[in-house]
């Protein structure tokens, strides 16, 4: 397994996350708008019952081997915002692997926030290796946040990768959310 | 919002057909494992040797300090002599030859490099330069694992006319010059004598007044 084919299915699967973090609020969005839409939603929500939690624990810990592969293996050095996003990543993987197990779905609250930080941090992140001149006109010669290690498909970067993971984690608690609120119809997860 | 139980609520009404969102999600994430392996599999690793020179250096630059973009406390010291190839195997020498210089450092994977290269490149095209100065470039901090790597096809694309001396993996060239943020800027007075530095891009005005100030 080498580095090329690593980081090619890690920006596979963040593609693949966005494509469901689409889906879902698509899903959700539309499920508001009708009898048909709301049986779809209802019956994809409802397939995820059970699962939610430990789907975003299945996601989270994926990031987290992700970043520690590309920092510990690849020895690629975090840069100061990578730092920021592991900073939000990492807690995800414990509390949500416990309060999946114990069902415990009042983490929501905790991991959305968590989450919302994380992707935030990501979205600057990204927004200042495309534009480089908001994060100053130089490369530090240490690891300057504005250079990407690497781009794939010209748009997966590695805080790209973080943002895709934060985003559908959000999703699968918004999922989660519906869920525990029965068939009353709710708002996404702002 | 429900407090945590224990117990889940049961479907509220008997199922209709579940997806099977599990078997989903392991079938797509082996077939990307897959897909991933069949378009990387076939690639051979990159000879990254050819990438990095052998360059000898002499002298040693007290450290850029990181805080200000122009650093003019560096004055007077010996800009350190450097004997060293570009890509094509020419030699090309920065030493104390009575004219007044400007070298870069670039990183090929630095944003504001990737700027600063064709700003400077089309105004030397368009005749620009300043009379009795010269320009040298350090092709350094080479990392194979990186964006825009190659070094080498970065500046033939960017068709760089500026001299290049390819640094070795060490940066032993960037170090004797003191280490600065990239792009990173050492500007030389006739005497062989460091006049400032400047990390980060100049663009060509500030360039042009920077190589002007030399004596």
């Amino acid at each position: 397994m080498d580095f090329e084919t690593v980081r090619l299915f890690f920006a596979l699967l963040a593609v693949a996350a966005n494509a469901a973090t689409i889906g879902i609020i698509v899903i959700g969005i539309a499920g508001r708008t009708g009898a048909g839409p709301r049986r779809t939603r209802d019956r994809v929500f409802e397939s995820f019952r059970g699962l939610e939690l430990w789907l975003a624990f299945a996601v989270a810990t994926t990031a987290m081997l992700g970043s520690l592969y590309l920092s510990e293996i690849v020895h690629l050095t975090p840069c100061t915002y990578c730092w920021y996003q592991r900073i939000a990543m990492y807690p995800l993987v414990l509390i949500l692997g416990i309060a999946a197990w114990r069902r415990d779905h009042g983490i929501r609250v905790y991991a959305a926030s968590l989450a919302t930080v994380g992707a935030v941090i990501a979205v600057y992140h990204r927004l200042i290796q495309a534009f480089p001149d908001l994060g100053g006109s130089a490369c530090s010669s240490g690891v300057p946040c504005t250079a990407a290690y690497f781009t794939l498909f010209g748009f997966v970067t590695i805080p790209y990768m973080a943002l895709s993971a934060f985003t559908l984690i959000l999703a699968l608690l918004f999922v989660d959310r519906a869920n525990s609120a029965g068939h009353r119809p709710s708002l996404p997860d702002a | 919002m429900a407090p945590p139980t224990k117990k889940q609520a049961p479907a509220s009404k008997p199922k209709s057909k579940s997806i099977p969102i599990v078997g989903i999600v392991f079938a797509v994430v082996a077939l990307l494992a897959i897909v991933a392996v069949v378009f990387t599999g076939s690639s051979g690793s990159s000879d990254a040797g050819d990438e990095y020179g052998t360059p000898q250096v002499e002298g040693q630059l007290s450290v850029m300090p990181q805080t200000a973009p122009v650093d003019r406390s560096v004055a007077g010291e010996v800009a350190p002599t450097v004997v060293g190839k570009d890509f094509d195997g020419a030699t090309v020498t920065i030493e104390n030859d009575g004219k007044a210089k400007a070298i870069v450092f670039l990183a090929h994977w630095c944003p504001h490099c990737q700027n600063e290269v064709p700003a400077v490149q089309s105004w030397l095209d368009s005749g620009g330069g300043v009379e009795g100065t010269e320009l040298f470039s350090v092709a350094t901090a080479i990392d194979p694992t990186r964006d825009n790597y190659p070094s080498s096809e970065w500046l033939d694309r960017e068709e760089w006319t500026v001299p290049v001396i390819v640094d070795d993996a060490a940066g032993s060239v960037h170090s004797a010059y003191g280490a600065g943020p990239f792009p990173y800027w050492v500007f030389v007075n006739s005497d062989g004598t460091v006049a400032f530095r400047a990390a980060g891009e100049l663009g060509v005005d500030q360039l042009q007044q920077f190589l002007s100030e030399l004596s």
